[in-house]
């Protein structure tokens, strides 16, 4: 007998349905596994057999063939184990097969019969809804993921034996209710508080800024300093995601099989901090399988990365052109993905080897040739794009362990947002969503300075010898100051963003 | 003296093991240079050592000579023998004078006021702050400015000198054709562009290395009146140049720094020992007897104006450099406003950021006084 049973797969962030055909005849009694499976899938027989015998089913003792069609795309992952066990059930005359169409059904198989959670699910439940199934088994553990997505029943099963009762009708199961999105908001709560962040008031000023325009950071300090802290404190002022980018965020995470069990849409900005010794492939993605990298898991929040100059120059280079376009495209030999790669980039490094030149307190070891060559590992065409470099000097004892008040991360966020708004009604339009996306001439179209403003301009240029590019770098960053202010650019906007490049002459002025 | 024997003696000085000492005897023995060069013979190898013998037997070529006379044509270079009027006068008096000396830039080297600064390699900010101001004020008094174009206290006097539109010197402990520290290239350029000069008692091509440097101290402080001592910690080696200074009888001068930084300690031992206390270049002057140069260039009227809140933050940079949150909670003002305060100072040029956050005025705070009043 032949029976059919849907599922999905996975292509880097989408869903593709596969159908998983079982057919059972009679002959010598063997198991064929067809259609392009990996080791995960091919060993499902394994597991699918002793399931259903712990289940109270038999394993059919025929001639046994499943497919995966479409036969020609690789199929991967333990998610095919319980539609394998629906489809043998069927064609073995177990269960009633008619009940199966219209259903997509997802899970890996435990031995006793339990059905355990996989990757990817939210993807591939959001492409079933597109294809118009009306209805999707997932693993329970996996519930929470898709709980968001609505236009189709979610039935979470907990085990074999659950699956069966609710698509025979013996024990049906209540589709998963969805949670409205502002719900999940409200539970949010940030990592990091800039509350708790002791003094360090211009690092909070410009980190105001910078989440307000989304514009790169660099930081330049001690070891100690708290940059580190600082950075983590970033996705908490950010503006709440929209349903769209936490739907985005999630299904990256999915896909990658980095969301925690049982929890559901992400609400929090994604805060991701890959060590130094990361790989290009780790950064961007890539693999065998095309798999996104720390940017686009971090897509749509803050990519962190600590020790700049100690990572892997090839690695640094190959962040260059997701930063600028916002995706990214991996390409391998057995698979090809594009993922989403819109990210804060937050950078943070030593002043010099040992970390404490310019210390009022620690004297420097390192010559001006070490420091030199320091610096030197951080390429030009990185730091063109990163509009704001701050210094951070360490915060002294004293004010640690004073208590005056702080203001909250709420409170800079409300700023934020505000500002943002005037920029997303400025920007309609145009392709663009905040200050720091702007083009060079979408920059002089919406970066008009006032007479006063275009002297300071002109002194700053002289003074701080701007080149054409640190220019237009200062002026989306004023953008961005009078957009928190709520105005047109003033010479004291202008003064303020000079401010961010200063380092850049001492530093890298040579 | 005879060209030849110009030549002849720079040929002498360039041969590795030729000290000094040596150098004296061989002319005394053999008469001149040239006759070294003609009849060199086994009496030397008294003088010499076999190493040195050997070691000049080999250079008695033409092939030698004019190589090394091609060198020094090619990058500019001069000899300057201690019979030359251009010999720095006080470098004589000293108890092993450099027979020769290599000089690019001016070959003149017979300045009447030379002052020599010295000081760590690694100085904190005040010192180097310190060292460019000495160089500057005594560039503007006409006082030729010595050192040794290390990293550090060397190069900011340098600078210093040159900003204040002066003559330096400097004495470097290898050829004068090797640019060492290698970031110094644009100094090195600077100094032999804008009338200063390059000198050292080492053949072209000698490297840098480490027993050359206490050498070369001896020059610093044997061509200057007074020897100035800005930072040194315990054990530094601008500590040679303070005791060739004593040795040879030079006027020892000490800045004084904050008492329980490791970088003042040599300086504040100095002053306890009866140095010369200094704080600026006038004291440098009154104590030599030098007379002090006309009027300050001082003018009040190009000070730009400033406003209410500028002025509140330069009042508090008058007495110590200030962090941003220190500003920031002494003047009481927002984040914003400061930034946007400190660029205008800046552009201004009454204050400069350091690297660390830490902000502090550039113009002395008796300038800014001038507008206050």
């Amino acid at each position: 007998m032949l029976s059919r049973v849907q599922s999905l797969g996975l292509n880097g962030i989408d869903g593709f349905p596969v159908t998983v055909e079982a057919y059972v005849a009679d002959g010598l009694p063997m198991f064929e596994l067809v259609g392009l499976p990996d080791a995960a899938v091919r060993e499902a027989r394994e597991r699918v057999r002793a399931a259903m015998q712990q289940t109270g089913f038999t394993f059919p003792v025929a001639r046994t063939t499943v497919n995966l069609a479409p036969a020609d795309v690789k199929k991967e992952g333990p998610a095919y184990d319980l539609p394998i066990a629906l489809a043998l059930l069927a064609a073995s005359g177990q269960i009633d097969g008619s009940a199966l169409p219209g259903r997509v059904v997802l899970g890996e198989l435990a031995l006793g019969g339990q059905v355990t959670q996989v990757r990817g699910v939210l993807p591939m439940v959001i492409s079933a809804r597109t294809q118009g199934f009306a209805e999707a088994l997932v693993p329970r553990g996996n519930a929470q993921e898709v709980a968001c997505v609505d236009g189709i029943r979610i039935i979470p099963v907990a085990s074999l034996r659950e699956a069966v009762d609710h698509i025979t009708g013996a024990a049906r199961i209540e589709p998963l209710r969805a949670v409205p999105y502002e719900q999940l908001l409200t539970a949010r709560r940030p990592a990091q508080d800039l509350s708790s962040v002791r003094g360090q008031r211009s690092a909070k000023r410009a980190l105001e800024i910078a989440a307000a325009g989304g514009h790169n950071v660099l930081m330049v300090g001690p070891p100690g300093a708290g940059k580190t802290m600082l950075a983590r404190c970033l996705p908490g002022i950010l503006p709440d995601m929209t349903f769209e980018e936490a739907l985005e965020a999630t299904r990256i995470h999915s896909a990658a099989g980095q969301l925690t069990p049982g929890e559901g849409l992400l609400s929090e900005r994604p805060f991701r901090a890959p060590h130094h010794t990361a790989s290009a492939a780790a950064l961007v993605g890539g693999g065998p399988k095309a798999r996104p990298g720390e940017i686009s898991l971090a897509s749509g929040g803050v990519l962190f990365l600590d020790e700049l100059p100690e990572y892997n120059r090839a690695a640094l280079e190959a962040l260059r052109q997701p930063l600028e376009d916002g995706f990214v495209s991996v390409v391998r030999v057995a698979a090809q993905a594009r993922y989403p790669a819109r990210v804060m980039l937050v950078a943070a490094m030593n002043p010099c080897p040992c970390g404490h030149y310019g210390s009022e307190t620690q004297t420097c070891r390192c010559t001006q040739h070490e420091i030199r060559k320091y610096l030197d590992r951080v390429s030009g065409p990185l730091l063109d794009r990163i509009d704001m470099q701050l210094e951070i000097s360490a915060v002294p004892v004293e004010q640690i362990a004073s208590d005056a008040q702080e203001e909250s991360s709420a409170a800079v966020r409300a700023r934020v947002e505000a500002a943002r708004r005037v920029q997303g009604r400025r920007y309609e339009g145009e392709g663009v969503s905040c200050n720091a996306q702007l083009s060079g001439a979408q920059v002089e179209r919406y970066c008009r300075l006032s007479d006063d403003a275009k002297r300071m301009a002109h002194l700053a240029v002289h003074k701080y010898k701007l080149s054409m590019r640190a220019y237009t770098r200062v002026l989306k960053v004023a953008r961005t100051i009078a957009d928190l202010a709520g105005g047109e650019i003033t010479a004291a906007h202008v003064a303020e963003a000079v401010r961010y490049r200063s380092i850049d002459d001492k530093y890298w002025g040579g | 003296m005879l060209n030849q024997e110009r030549d002849a003696r720079t040929w002498l000085a360039s041969v590795e093991g030729v000290t000094p000492a040596r150098f004296r005897r061989l002319l005394a023995l053999y008469g001149s240079a040239q006759e070294v060069f003609r009849s060199f013979d086994v009496q030397a190898r008294g003088i010499l050592g076999e190493r040195a013998y050997l070691e000049l037997a080999g250079a008695r070529t033409d092939a030698y000579f004019d190589a090394l006379m091609d060198t020094m044509r090619k990058s500019g270079m001069q000899a300057v023998c201690t019979e030359d009027p251009a010999y720095p006068p006080l470098l004589l008096h000293i108890g092993d004078p450099p027979p020769v000396l290599f000089v690019r830039g001016c070959a003149d080297l017979s300045d009447a006021r030379m002052v020599a600064v010295v000081g760590s390699r690694r100085a904190t900010r005040y010192g180097l702050r310190q060292a460019e101001r000495f160089g500057r004020e005594l560039a503007q008094a006409d006082v030729t400015v010595v050192s040794g174009m290390a990293r550090g206290t060397d190069t900011a006097a340098h600078m210093g000198c040159l900003a204040g539109g002066g003559r330096t010197v400097a004495v470097l402990g290898c050829g004068v054709d090797v640019v060492y520290p290698p970031e110094n290239r644009e100094l090195f350029a600077r100094v032999v562009g804008e009338g200063g000069s390059i000198v050292s008692e080492f053949a072209p091509g000698t490297e840098p290395l480490p027993q050359h440097f206490p050498r070369r101290n001896r020059i610093i402080s044997g061509m200057c009146a007074g020897v100035l001592v800005t930072e040194a910690a315990r054990g530094s080696g601008a500590m040679i140049t303070v005791q060739h200074a004593l040795d040879q009888g030079r006027e020892v001068f000490a800045m004084p720094g904050p008492v329980d930084a490791p970088m003042s300690e040599m300086p504040l031992q100095l002053l306890f020992e009866g140095a010369c206390l200094v704080r600026g270049a006038d004291d440098m002057l009154g104590h030599l007897r030098w007379d002090a140069p006309g009027a300050e260039p001082d003018e009040p009227d190009a000070m730009p104006e400033l406003d209410a809140d500028e002025l509140t933050v330069v009042r508090l940079l008058e007495n110590e450099p200030l962090s941003f949150d220190q500003l920031l909670a002494q003047t009481g003002f927002s984040a914003d406003k400061l930034n946007m305060l400190l660029t205008t100072l800046e552009i201004k040029e009454i204050m400069k950021q350091l690297p660390g956050c830490m902000y502090v005025l550039e113009r002395s705070s008796s300038h800014v006084g001038g507008v206050l009043s």
